[in-house]
């Protein structure tokens, strides 16, 4: 496949229902393939094209590093990639060199660095239909103390998928009581690549449509998106399926978002992603103090992990979630080890992935 | 009959003289006009860079508009070519995009500066593109005034050149 003549088939949001195999090799095929330079893109194309549909609907990363082999992280582990796409060891892998990730960089940035140069600080990009794409480099320090990626080396291209129903055994644990069903302030906590953000963005789903069966009616869900990872908005357009009720403040500090949300778009629940930061845990309860439900998610592998940390001890230990989500990849990402309250009681255990 | 097929030859080599004198000394003038629609093009995506952080195709296309001319449509063929639609990167697309023989007025090194730039085009910050679109601007200032001075000199001595070299050969020929 010639970069020249790739054309972006489907730039439209990636609603993902009934997201099946073929369906994840069409979204690569045409919403990455065309980003990547024609060396890379011929492998990757390659690959797709000769492997089973399990493996491909496995197909979790592409890690593009300069001077090394072609990886793809499947859920089940890596495999490298020779020029034409079969797999190999490493030491016969494909190894882009730097005009190919030159040429990629430029296309994934779609020749505007400038107009990406905060996303750039961050360290990663959006692609359309929501797929991220890490960038790393060589850090250039300019004296006004800003630093920006220069001479990017290599991609981790994470392929966005939206799992629906991801949350379908969690959705009735985290509901109140009573006959006015609402959600409780939230915590999904797992290491990362557990899920977090799939759950997340399902579970905004759910609230913002409503589920008859749990009696849930339908809340307005304000989103605050600072990574571009729950929604990953493209152009203002979010990328997932989010239901009918959400509203996206995109790339926006989480610290600064939760309150500005609450006070313009008068959420029932406020959504956001890794809480990383002592700022973003004090938001955290000023939101909750502000009587809206927070769902939010914070690295780590159990509660007592996040319980240790600084920041989110005191979010821990004064109650202001009321619920924990525990996710890990024992038997896959999404798998649910536990949903409760901190001291495990009478709420429900669950295991199941 | 012969006087009025030579009178007849005659009429015809003084206005293709004529003709081709206007050809050659509106060419100059042409290439001012496609200097200007360039310069005019180049502003536009400096302040489609700097104040609206608009992506270089959008940029490109914008700009292409504005100027119009041969240049303007030869900045929107690039704009259909480059970034994640064309999958081209922006030296490859203006390239292709300049290569129609009716921008072969532009000269050289026009052609040049202008694929120079394309090679940093989009490439780094902001501030850094809007030096390089600076750059690019002064180095074709330069041109553009050599361009006048060529039109200005040269314009009026291809329309007098034209219609004196017919008359030489009228003569010789008569």
């Amino acid at each position: 496949m010639s970069s020249a003549t790739c054309r972006l088939v489907d730039a439209a949001p990636a609603r993902a229902y009934g997201q099946g195999p073929v369906e994840i090799r069409t979204r690569i095929e045409g919403q990455v393939l065309p980003l990547l330079s024609s060396g890379i893109a011929r492998a990757v194309s390659a690959w797709l094209q000769r492997t089973a549909p399990f493996r491909r609907e496995s197909l979790e990363e592409i890690r593009i590093r300069k001077g090394l082999p072609l990886c793809l992280v499947l859920s089940s582990g890596d495999i490298f990639l020779s020029r034409d796409g079969t797999e190999v060891r490493p030491e016969a892998g494909f190894c882009p060199d730097g005009g190919e990730v030159q040429k990629t960089f430029a296309l994934l940035t779609d020749c505007s660095s400038y107009a990406m140069e905060p996303e750039l600080a961050t360290g990663y990009i959006t692609l359309p239909g929501g797929h991220r794409v890490g960038l790393v480099g060589r850090m250039a320090a300019f004296s006004s103390g800003k630093y920006v990626l220069r001479e990017v080396s290599g991609f981790n291209i994470r392929i966005a998928r939206h799992v629906r129903g991801a949350s379908d055994k969690v959705v009735p644990l985290i509901l109140t009581g009573g006959p006015e069903k609402k959600p409780r302030p939230t915590l999904i906590v797992s290491p990362p690549r557990a899920g977090k953000t799939t759950m997340l963005r399902d579970l905004s789903r759910v609230l913002s449509e409503g589920r008859a069966d749990l009696e849930l009616p339908p809340c307005h869900v304000g989103v605050v998106d600072e990574r571009s990872e729950i929604a990953a908005c493209y152009d203002g357009v979010p990328q997932h399926d989010l239901g009918p009720r959400v509203d996206v403040l995109d790339r926006c500090p989480k610290a600064m978002g939760m309150m500005m949300i609450i006070r313009s778009m008068s959420p029932d629940v406020v959504v956001t992603d890794e809480i990383g930061g002592d700022e973003d845990a004090r938001a955290c309860a000023e939101a909750c103090a502000a009587g809206v439900a927070i769902l939010a998610s914070a690295h780590g592998r159990d509660i007592e992990d996040l319980a240790r940390r600084p920041y989110s001890s005191w979010l821990v230990d004064k109650g202001y979630f009321e619920v924990f989500v525990v996710l890990s990849r024992r038997n896959g990402p999404g798998t649910v080890e536990y949903v409760g309250p901190r001291t495990e009681g009478d709420e429900k255990f669950c295991s199941s992935r | 009959m012969f006087v009025a097929m030579k009178v007849l030859g005659s009429v015809l080599i003084l206005v293709s003289g004529l003709l081709l004198g206007i050809s050659c000394s509106s060419r100059l003038a042409g290439r001012c006009r496609e200097l200007d629609c360039l310069d005019k093009a180049l502003l536009h995506l400096k302040t489609e860079i700097s104040y609206g952080l608009t992506p270089l195709p959008r940029a490109l296309q914008v700009s292409g508009e504005v100027a119009g001319g041969l240049v303007g449509r030869a900045f929107s063929k690039a704009s259909e070519l480059v970034g994640r639609r064309g999958g081209m990167v922006p030296s490859e697309a203006l390239r292709q995009a300049l290569s129609g023989a009716e921008l072969a007025a532009l000269g050289p090194e026009v052609r040049n500066v202008i694929l120079e730039m394309a090679t940093c085009l989009g490439t780094s910050g902001r501030s850094e593109q809007i030096a390089l679109l600076d750059a690019t601007r002064e180095r074709l200032r330069i041109l553009k005034e050599n361009a006048a001075d060529d039109a200005a000199r040269y314009g009026k001595l291809y329309r007098h050149l034209g219609i004196l070299g017919a008359v030489v050969l009228v003569l010789l020929l008569v």
